[in-house]
């Protein structure tokens, strides 16, 4: 359970999203993250992921502050995909994998069969076999937003934070990752928050919706969420079209209603 | 392919420092060598030619190679910068101000008939000077780019107050300046090279600690340290490193342009990896044979002349390292 209590975040003196209530979560969820560009999603998943940018408040792991974790349990607790491109792309898409094993071997990066075994089967679930020995930079944007999900999930953590996860797929592939994302997190009984601008799909998968609009963080179930009508409030826009709280365009699970 | 590329260097380093020995202004026959260590050779001059004059000057060349090659792979890693070398942060002009300082402002300062002790202990003073402003900055500076740029910046001061010392000095004083920037791996004692060696060796063991960091590094600070990666203590340990070995290089050495920049590069061509456990030893290897091979040209062998140790480096390092990237299309970084 990752748990935010009373949490402000922001830089320097300016708060730029708050909660009077504690938000929890829970593993086995699949958590949206929503928001408009600049109110504080990337902020939120770096306050929890480092204990940046925290103003007030404190950040539960499983009833443990925080502060109070070492990085290298830290490191075994929660991944994260970031939206920063910085690593070397002469690394090959097995490396990165190979390399992101990193909290659970010896100090001088030994894997045993089993930490193999385990990145080969990530390998296996999110299709990119084919592609083990390429290097980073030949790959499309696409295929190396793939490598870098599994790349977090190579990690073995029960969180997983996720910064734009989508951002660079055309529409199929981002119904057909997140789809596979929320398999895997009810599978495996994993607690996934990513941040995504995507709002069907993304609402049509997820369990529950953390929405930063006006410095207010809120936490609901998906339902509760498109029922306060937030989505509304969150982008006031003449150009949006929203019916029954979602935007007036659906993933194929609802045909009838598809506009 | 790893095996293969590792095997032949080895062989490389050990063919050139046996050429090393036997090239020169007078050729000695390699199974010499054999005799002169053991001490079965009655020659006194060829004794004297391999013990005091080639044997240091190859042993070095192997030192200040895999040094250099070192400390450029770990700075490149640590700025994740293609064009950061083992100088970047500043040592080698500290160490350039020192001998400055010494040759140029004795005048100034009083100091008379500078000697060749003199030159190393004014560069080890300036090395030191500047890898602990270095040290204290990194205590400050959070940012790894930022301190890149104080690298720089010491440098660029170092190299102004230079210019302003050669500008008031003599002809004669400016020429024994311009000789130790050339660089030179020959006339060292024995003890100066066992204390290289012993740095060389701390440095190695030192590296092997950060072998799975310098890897991690590799995805970025903020990914490696989602990793449980430690890099505070990786940055701290490889300024050390690299303040070690560039700073004593530099002292006895002289500033050795071209090796610490291009051998990673050219490590990374040959293999081709990004991987440290691989590329460590292979840059180690590829910088002491460049060296030697170095040395052996600037020996100009059979003739009575020789050529600055800087210059060849670079005539021959600059071409190679072209000619490689025309070949592969790209730098691998």
């Amino acid at each position: 359970m990752i748990r935010l209590q009373h949490i402000e975040i922001g830089y320097g003196h300016c708060v730029i999203a708050q909660s009077e209530e504690d938000i929890a979560c829970a593993k086995g969820k699949f958590i949206t993250l929503l928001g408009a560009n600049g109110t504080g999603k990337s902020t939120l998943l770096r306050a929890i992921s480092n204990n940046q940018h925290v103003i007030k408040g404190t950040i539960y792991i499983n009833n443990t502050n925080i502060i109070n974790i070492s990085d290298l349990d830290k490191s075994k607790s929660i991944a994260v995909v970031l939206t920063n491109r910085e690593f070397s792309q002469f690394l090959t898409v097995e490396e990165i994998l190979y390399l992101s094993r990193a909290p659970y071997t010896n100090f001088l990066g030994k894997l045993t069969p089993s930490d193999i075994a385990f990145v080969e089967e990530i390998m296996t679930d999110f299709e990119i076999l084919k592609m083990r020995s390429r290097r980073l930079s030949t790959l499309s944007d696409g295929q190396l937003q793939r490598v870098l999900i599994a790349r977090a999930l190579v990690q073995d953590t029960p969180y997983i934070l996720m910064d734009e996860p989508t951002s660079h797929l055309d529409v199929h592939h981002k119904a057909e990752i997140l789809l596979k994302l929320r398999d895997y997190c009810h599978q495996h009984h994993k607690c996934i928050i990513f941040s995504s601008h995507e709002l069907s799909i993304a609402l049509a998968l997820s369990d529950e919706v953390i929405a930063i609009h006006d410095l207010k963080l809120t936490h609901q179930s998906k339902d509760d969420f498109i029922a306060s009508d937030m989505l509304l409030k969150m982008f006031p826009s003449p150009l949006l079209d929203f019916k029954d709280g979602l935007l007036g365009l659906k993933i194929n699970d609802d045909k009838s209603k598809t506009s | 392919m790893k095996n293969k590329v590792l095997f032949l260097l080895v062989i490389a380093v050990v063919v050139l420092f046996i050429a090393d020995i036997c090239l020169g202004t007078v050729f000695i026959k390699p199974h010499k060598i054999w005799d002169v260590l053991l001490g079965n050779n009655t020659n006194a001059s060829e004794n004297y030619i391999i013990t005091q004059m080639r044997l240091p000057r190859a042993v070095m060349a192997i030192l200040t190679g895999a040094g250099l090659a070192i400390a450029g792979l770990l700075m490149q890693t640590l700025f994740r910068n293609p064009l950061a070398g083992p100088f970047v942060l500043g040592i080698s002009s500290g160490a350039g101000l020192g001998v400055a300082l010494v040759v140029m402002g004795s005048a100034v300062l009083g100091i008379s008939a500078v000697s060749g002790l003199g030159l190393v202990t004014a560069s080890i003073i300036g090395s030191v000077l500047v890898m602990m402003l270095i040290i204290m900055m990194s205590l400050r500076i959070k940012d790894t780019m930022g301190l890149l740029i104080v690298g720089l910046m010491v440098g660029s001061l170092s190299s102004a107050v230079v210019g302003i010392l050669s500008y008031f000095s003599s002809s004669e004083q400016l020429k024994r300046y311009v000789f130790w920037s050339l660089g030179s791996l020959g006339n060292l004692e024995w003890e100066n090279i066992l204390i290289l060696a012993f740095i060389l060796l701390i440095s190695s063991l030192l590296v092997i600690l950060i072998l799975k960091p310098l890897n991690a590094m590799l995805l970025g600070e903020t990914y490696a340290r989602s990793l449980g990666i430690n890099i505070k203590t990786t940055r701290w340990i490889i300024i050390i490193i690299t303040s070690l070995l560039a700073g004593s290089i530099t002292a006895f050495a002289g500033p050795i342009a071209f090796i610490g920049l291009a051998v990673p590069h050219l490590a990374r061509l040959l293999l081709p990896t990004v991987n440290h456990k691989i590329l460590l030893p292979t840059a180690v290897l590829l910088g002491a044979s460049l060296l030697l091979a170095c040395d052996i040209i600037s020996q100009l062998p059979f003739s009575n002349y020789s050529l600055p140790i800087n210059a060849v480096t670079s005539l021959i390092g600059a071409p190679l390292v072209i000619w490689l990237i025309l070949r592969k299309r790209n730098l691998h970084f």
